[in-house]
């Protein structure tokens, strides 16, 4: 396809080509220009908290080792062996001392350096089998735990493609001393929808919660958030950030007295405050929902729903093809916590989230149909509307205290927009950025 | 379970009563009458079922929980798949057959409690969808007999599964 053959998103109008959506030409461009040029969410340090502690992931549509080869360092290497390409790894994870391929037998060192193809001596003698370890990413860096990579040599450093949504970040990851760690390892479910629509779910798509959601917000599960909105209203807004990243925020009304660190653990509390610098401490103070998405497919929540402790959950939206996507979820708490606020983190945080959460059962069919319906050429002569970002898209809070640009109201599509022009931005360059 | 070769098997009478009962269970469950189901579980039943992350073979199997309920959050489950009004996942409903077979049953520590275990697999096609998910796995159920009948105090469902095939699950096994 085309560098020229873009066009999806109409700034103008409010509108994006569903083709954007369903198309595996779209997904193979996406690879090329998004995913392998962007700092790609990989799983967290406390998954493989020692040497030789290994997770099996996707960078891009290639399948790599995210491994822990010294104390400090992490490295991401293709899981594919440099001699016919079979898997090192085919498990979901594990601990080893070194990579052998079970194909032929050729061994690798963990951090990927070719040991012995154990026939060495059939070689020629100029070859420098130096050169033939596991491909690394180039760029692989650790943000409070939270692993990316990126096969754009060229790529920014992390904390500068963050930019604005690390402040968030932060506020959630680096908030005790001892940050967050993974509770279990990832549900994983396939969903036969596009991967961008859960990307846009996350960063602000709160008109889907009451239609969609109407199970969970009238049964039990929700009425702690449901009765406190309707009883002293709520602000919610939108922030967006620079790369494409963004979020929504929600709160009770404004002047609205409530405890601090609504949920959490009393225990927790004063830790935050050590470890949050004053404005991070008063947007956590009230918070209800923060939900939200790093550019492209990592999408995070922190949400208290029913009467339980609020729950921080990670989810990547893995593409697998234009109409497929493979969804990962980890459950987060703070490593000082005991163990039974960490079980009821755990357990609250996949109810309502997860591979048979009480919110995701009915996310998933309604967006499975959405990419099924949107899969045809008729229904591509209709794009997909995002028109209730442009009444307000240039129009930003003023008053807004923290990082990022804010936006109200929250019940627009504001956030959605600012994604895929993003997204439209990265499909329309042709050059890596290392060529610019 | 390591332990059932000290535990005894129960007679042939119970055998029948526990069998039948499992049956009759499934069967709520492929009727979509989930509220009968509810009530067929104890007030502090725990409920949970779980999937695997792959490791090497010589290592332990790393199970860990995707459904993980007491009473309380069991009944929001229900309650929501139950409604029309209150479902997606589930209206249209999906059209399911659990088969349930390999029925071992053991006489627990008390008098009137079983541990059983079981093999289902649960056949769920979603309507309008050419798909049919497959969910197969082992059950360990405590189940407890008083004079109303037989309810179910524990279930974990093992599933056989490291990836969901067909999205999100929304049944209950
Ligand atoms: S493919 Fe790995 S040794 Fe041959
Ligand atoms: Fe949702």
């Amino acid at each position: 396809m085309e560098s020229d053959a873009t066009g999806w998103v109409d700034v103008e109008r409010g509108l994006v080509s569903r083709e954007a959506f369903v198309s595996d030409e779209v997904y193979q461009l996406e690879i090329e220009r998004i995913f392998n040029r962007s700092w790609i969410y990989l799983g967290h340090e406390t998954e493989i908290p020692n040497v030789g502690d290994y997770v099996v992931r996707n960078l891009g549509n290639a399948p790599v080792i995210v491994v822990r080869d010294t104390p400090e360092s992490v490295k991401v290497l293709l899981n594919s062996c440099r001699h016919r390409g079979a898997k090192l790894c085919r498990a979901d994870a594990g601990n080893t001392r070194n990579f052998v391929c079970p194909f032929h037998g050729w061994a690798y060192e963990i951090d990927g350096a070719l040991r012995t193809t154990g026939f060495d001596h059939h070689f020629r003698e100029d070859t420098d089998f130096s050169t033939m370890g596991l491909v690394p990413a180039p760029n692989v860096e650790s943000f409070y735990g939270l692993i990316f990579a990126s096969w754009d040599e060229a790529a920014l450093p992390l904390r500068d493609y963050l930019g604005d949504i690390g402040w968030y970040l932060e506020t959630f990851f680096n908030r005790t001393p001892g940050g967050m760690e993974v509770l279990a390892p990832p549900h994983r479910w396939r969903s036969k929808a596009n991967w961008k629509i859960g990307s846009l779910n996350f960063i602000g798509d709160s008109q889907h919660s009451p239609t969609t959601h109407i199970g969970p917000s009238t049964l039990d599960s929700a009425r702690t958030i449901r009765d406190g909105f309707r009883k002293h209203g709520q602000d919610s807004f939108h922030v967006v950030t620079d790369e494409g990243h963004g979020c929504t925020l929600t709160y009770l009304a404004p002047g609205m007295p409530e405890k601090n660190y609504h949920t959490h653990s009393e225990t927790l509390k004063p830790l935050y405050d050590k470890s949050l610098s004053p404005d991070q401490s008063s947007m956590l103070h009230h918070l209800r929902v923060c939900v939200g998405t790093v550019f492209p497919n990592m999408s995070f929540i922190e949400s208290q729903v029913g009467a339980g402790e609020k729950a921080l959950i990670v989810r990547l939206w893995h593409p697998v093809s234009g109409t497929e996507m493979e969804v990962l979820s980890w459950v987060f708490a703070e490593k000082e916590a005991d163990q039974g606020y960490k079980d009821r983190v755990l357990r609250n945080g996949f109810h309502n989230f997860g591979a048979a959460g009480v919110f995701e059962q009915d996310d998933m069919v309604l967006w499975e149909s959405a990419t099924a319906a949107s899969n045809n050429p008729i229904a591509q002569q209709y794009p997909y509307s995002f028109q209730t970002a442009l009444p307000y898209f240039d129009t930003p809070d003023e008053n807004h205290k923290w990082q990022g640009r804010a936006h109200r109201p929250a019940d627009t599509e504001i956030a959605q927009f600012w994604f895929m022009q993003r997204w439209d931005a990265l499909m329309r360059t042709n050059e890596s950025k290392s060529d610019e | 379970m390591s332990e059932s070769a000290e535990r005894s098997p129960v007679d042939i009478d119970d055998y029948v009563t526990i069998q039948r009962f499992l049956y009759a269970e499934m069967a709520l469950l492929d009727r979509r009458a989930y509220q009968e189901w509810f009530a067929l579980l104890t007030d502090d039943i725990h409920y949970r079922v779980t999937t695997v992350s792959a490791r090497p073979a010589q290592d332990e199997t790393s199970r860990f929980a995707i459904i993980d309920e007491d009473a309380q959050t069991l009944k929001m489950r229900v309650d929501q798949i139950s409604d029309p009004n209150l479902t997606h996942a589930e209206n249209p409903p999906t059209l399911t057959q659990r088969l349930v077979s390999n029925v071992e049953a053991y006489y627990g520590e008390r008098n009137g409690v079983f541990e059983t275990t079981s093999s289902i697999l649960l056949y769920a096609n979603r309507s309008g969808s050419p798909k049919t998910g497959l969910y197969g796995g082992e059950r360990q159920d405590v189940l407890i007999r008083n004079s109303s009948g037989i309810k179910i105090a524990e279930r974990t469902v093992n599933l056989a599964q490291t990836i969901l095939p067909d999205s999100t699950l929304s049944l209950l096994l």
